[in-house]
């Protein structure tokens, strides 16, 4: 049977109801299959019957009794919810899906032997092919972008690190050595005291002065601009302080609802202080992460209140949540080293960099506050606790930064000894050195200045060793490295180099503007775990450094606005967070998801920029 | 237990097994006056109505059609008494509700309006809620033949021959009657540039 475009079409919705007789119903198919436009119609037909389905109602809660009384009668009886025969049938249904489950897995045991000793010889060659591939990118780069000069390397790790007899093989710094942030009380002191005379420090200055980053015409990163930027920044609070002022900048973003934000912002808050633990940790194992990443998913989660101009010694709403997370922070700082978190954590420098970022906004923040003479002396001492705490954590993470292999040097690894730099760690790391740039606000002496300068311009030589200049990407851990597919890598590298004092209009910069443009976020994936918050985070923060406010990436940041909110945990208990769907969610679990949405919400103010 | 046996036991006067017929029809029930322009809070009313009076004449209870078409003959006529006695149309009452929630609903423009303007979408639920009232006001403009079997063909296991009993008309008219319906809803509801976009959001 044949049928043409008027018939069919006037089956269609029968069809959908399958209420057609088999003969027509073929027949039909069969037409729909070659017509564009039919197919058009049943596309809307299904569409339709969503919106029909989403029109339905369900009966009030008692319904039945509310009848049953009206009617006379006893209203102890009750209702099916399921009958007996329903339940049996499901409980079958179960127990069959398990037995067969366990039937394969019994199967499946011999293949996976099979397997795993394909695998680990497969494993074998692959790194044997990873490593002569490595040595040969190796030399080229070499040629290309870095000369390296020993000698200055040589220096830096006798300043760098004692030597393993002396310190048990841990990477020590001399108190002494620390350069001031900012005194918490300007007037005592001359700020130009220079630090830099101090020669542990003058060793570290001279990290990467045989890495002759400026002078190469190839490279893409502009020679650092610092000394035009730093001090020039309103400070953090003045953008995140008041909720008059974040409400400006949201809509200047081009958010219809800005209510709506600020509400998913505030619920998120909310969420996250009532699971702090009285020490002022989260326990991110019962919320679904590793425990491994206790201190950094912490720390992640005091950005969000810092984020939201909450600082410890104000008068805010989340001022006590701050404050005993940092004094938790704190607690897991090891004094001699300064580094926050467990030495044996698995990629420990997340925790370390995370939870610096925390102290150094939190402080920059305080201090701005406490400008003013204080009233009683305790509040001055543990100022002065919170500015050596961030201190000695920035020092170790300066320490921490790579620099005896030219290939991975600038950037950060798992721990301060790490065989390679990767992108994902050290964009944490350099988010913290603008965390210290910002705190130490118009008041860096010169030694600091140096310093700050010589670790940017160590980001600017990993960035030009990681960059694939033609094409914006930015390799995991190295130029065109591994996780190629991954999109955020770009998104940290773009990140990083604006912070490093790259400038946003640059051609490499737009270029990779571009790229993060050219994908949407999508929801597609949810909620399946390649969902990526980390990604998000990271691309929505490179498009405001950069300043992007074309159409395209106002709808970008629309589209992943909404997907935010529509993917938060709408009901129960957990209603105002959001669920661990992300990549990394079981690393993380909900404390790490809720921060990152919540900071990604917060990104038109979090950094507000004045250009 | 099938629906017959339960209505076979409750002639016999079977208090549970109409508790059960309550649970198994309820929604079915409520949903029949929603389409058909009740509130919520009035729907639940009248599929009261419509259960007591099944109890009330539990004894003239005959095995003859489906229970669910013998229900939706029983509403039917209720509704219809009730459009009667309240002596206006079905669909003011809904199309009162939709001009003070449509007065509300204007400042911000139509549904369609604002993801032509390119804000912010609102969220799933204010999509979803927009939705609903867009597709109370087209069902408004549907004529009252086609849009009474596009309320009922619209119920969860009604098919064409149970709706051409409850009515009392050919098969093939209500499948040329509810063709039409979708047609006409299909234009009213998609027609508009960025619908078919939010619909797709859901």
């Amino acid at each position: 049977m044949n049928v043409d475009c008027a018939t069919a079409t006037s089956h269609l919705v029968a069809r959908q109801r399958g209420e057609l007789p088999e003969d027509l119903h073929q027949a039909v198919e069969a037409h729909v299959a070659g017509c564009p436009s039919c197919r058009a119609v049943s596309q809307d037909l299904r569409l339709l019957q969503r919106v029909f389905g989403a029109s339905e109602i369900a009966a009030p809660p008692r319904f039945a009794q509310r009848v049953l009384q009206a009617a006379g009668c006893a209203q102890s009886v009750e209702t099916e919810a399921l009958s007996r025969d329903e339940l049996r049938r499901i409980m079958h249904d179960e127990w069959r899906r398990a037995r067969a489950f366990a039937l394969r897995a019994r199967r499946s045991v011999r293949v996976l032997t099979l397997s795993v000793a394909f695998h680990a010889a497969a494993l074998l060659l692959l790194a044997f092919l990873v490593v002569y591939q490595a040595q040969a990118d190796g030399q080229r780069e070499r040629l290309i972008a870095v000369e390296v000069d020993t000698s200055a390397l040589a220096r830096l790790d006798q300043a760098q690190v004692r030597s393993p007899e002396s310190s048990g093989g841990e990477l020590r710094i001399e108190r002494e050595d620390l350069p001031p942030l900012v005194e918490p009380n300007p007037t005592d002191e001359n700020p130009s005291s220079g630090a830099q005379d101090q020669p542990g420090l003058a060793g570290r200055l001279h990290r990467f002065d045989g890495l002759r980053l400026e002078e190469d015409p190839e490279n893409p990163f502009v020679p650092i601009p610092r000394s035009t930027r730093i001090g020039q920044q309103p400070g953090l609070q003045a953008a995140r302080g008041s909720r008059s002022e974040r409400e400006r900048i949201l809509s200047e973003y081009g958010y219809a609802s800005v209510t709506v934000v600020m509400d998913a912002i505030d619920d998120g808050l909310e969420w996250l202080a009532e699971r702090q633990q009285p020490d002022g940790s989260w326990d991110v194992v019962a919320e679904g992460g590793h425990g491994d990443f206790t201190v950094g998913i912490s720390a992640l989660a005091l950005l969000a209140f810092l984020g939201q101009g909450q600082c410890s010694a104000g008068p805010h709403p989340y001022s006590d949540v701050v404050e005993r997370g940092v004094a938790y922070l704190e607690k897991r700082q090891e004094t001699a080293t300064g580094r926050i978190g467990a030495a044996t954590a698995p990629r420990a420098m997340y925790n370390h960099g995370i939870a610096t970022i925390a102290l150094l906004e939190n402080y920059g923040m305080v201090s701005s506050r406490a400008a003013r003479p204080l009233p009683d002396g305790s509040a001055q001492r543990q100022l002065e606790q919170r500015r050596s705490c961030a201190l000695s954590a920035f020092h170790y993470l300066l320490a921490a930064q790579l620099a005896s292999d030219p290939l991975t040097a600038g950037g950060w690894g798992y721990t301060p000894d790490a065989w390679r730099s990767d992108t994902s760690v050290s964009s944490w790391q350099v988010q913290a050195l603008f965390a210290y740039e910002q705190a130490a606000r118009s008041q860096l002496t010169r030694g600091e200045h140096q310093a700050l300068r010589r670790a940017f311009q160590g980001v600017n030589l990993w960035l030009t060793n990681y960059t694939d200049p033609a094409t914006g990407r930015v390799g995991y851990d190295r130029r065109n490295g591994s996780l190629v597919g991954y999109r955020g890598l770009t998104a940290m590298g773009l990140t990083s180099s604006l912070m490093a004092g790259s400038p946003p209009d640059g051609a490499l910069a737009r270029r990779q503007v571009r790229r993060i443009l050219d994908a949407e976020p999508s929801s597609d994936r949810y909620p399946t775990n390649r969902i990526d918050f980390c990604e998000w985070y990271y691309e929505a923060l490179a498009l405001n450094l950069a300043g992007e406010t074309s159409p395209d990436a106002r709808s970008w940041n629309r589209r992943l606005v909404q997907i935010l909110l529509d993917c938060r945990i709408q009901q129960g208990p957990d209603r105002g967070g959001w669920p661990a769907v992300c990549r990394w969610g079981v690393d993380g679990g909900r404390v790490y998801t809720t921060a990152m949405a919540v900071l990604i919400l917060q990104t038109p103010y979090r950094f507000h920029l004045s250009r | 237990m099938t629906d017959t046996e339960l209505m076979l036991r409750m002639r016999r006067g079977d208090e549970q097994a109409f508790a059960h017929l309550i649970g198994r029809f309820q929604n079915m029930l409520i949903n029949y006056f929603h389409r058909n322009s009740f509130d919520r809070d009035d729907a639940a009313d009248q599929a009261q109505e419509v259960f007591l009076k099944v109890w009330r004449a539990r004894r003239s209870y005959e095995p003859r059609a489906k229970v669910s078409t013998y229900l939706l003959r029983i509403a039917r006529n209720h509704c219809i008494d009730v459009v009667r006695s309240r002596r206006i149309r079905p669909g003011e009452v809904a199309l009162e509700a939709a001009s003070t929630a449509g007065s509300s609903g204007e400042r911000s423009g139509s549904l369609a309006d604002v993801l032509d303007s390119g804000a912010l979408p609102p969220d799933l639920e204010t999509i979803r809620s927009e939705l609903r009232r867009e597709l109370e006001q087209a069902v408004e403009q549907l004529p009252v033949a086609h849009r009474e079997v596009w309320v009922l063909a619209e119920l969860k296991g009604v098919r064409y021959a149970d709706i051409a009993e409850i009515l009392d008309i050919p098969v093939g008219t209500v499948k040329s009657r509810h063709h039409h319906a979708v047609a006409k809803l299909r234009e009213i509801l998609l027609g508009r540039p960025g619908m078919a976009a939010a619909v797709e959001e859901m």
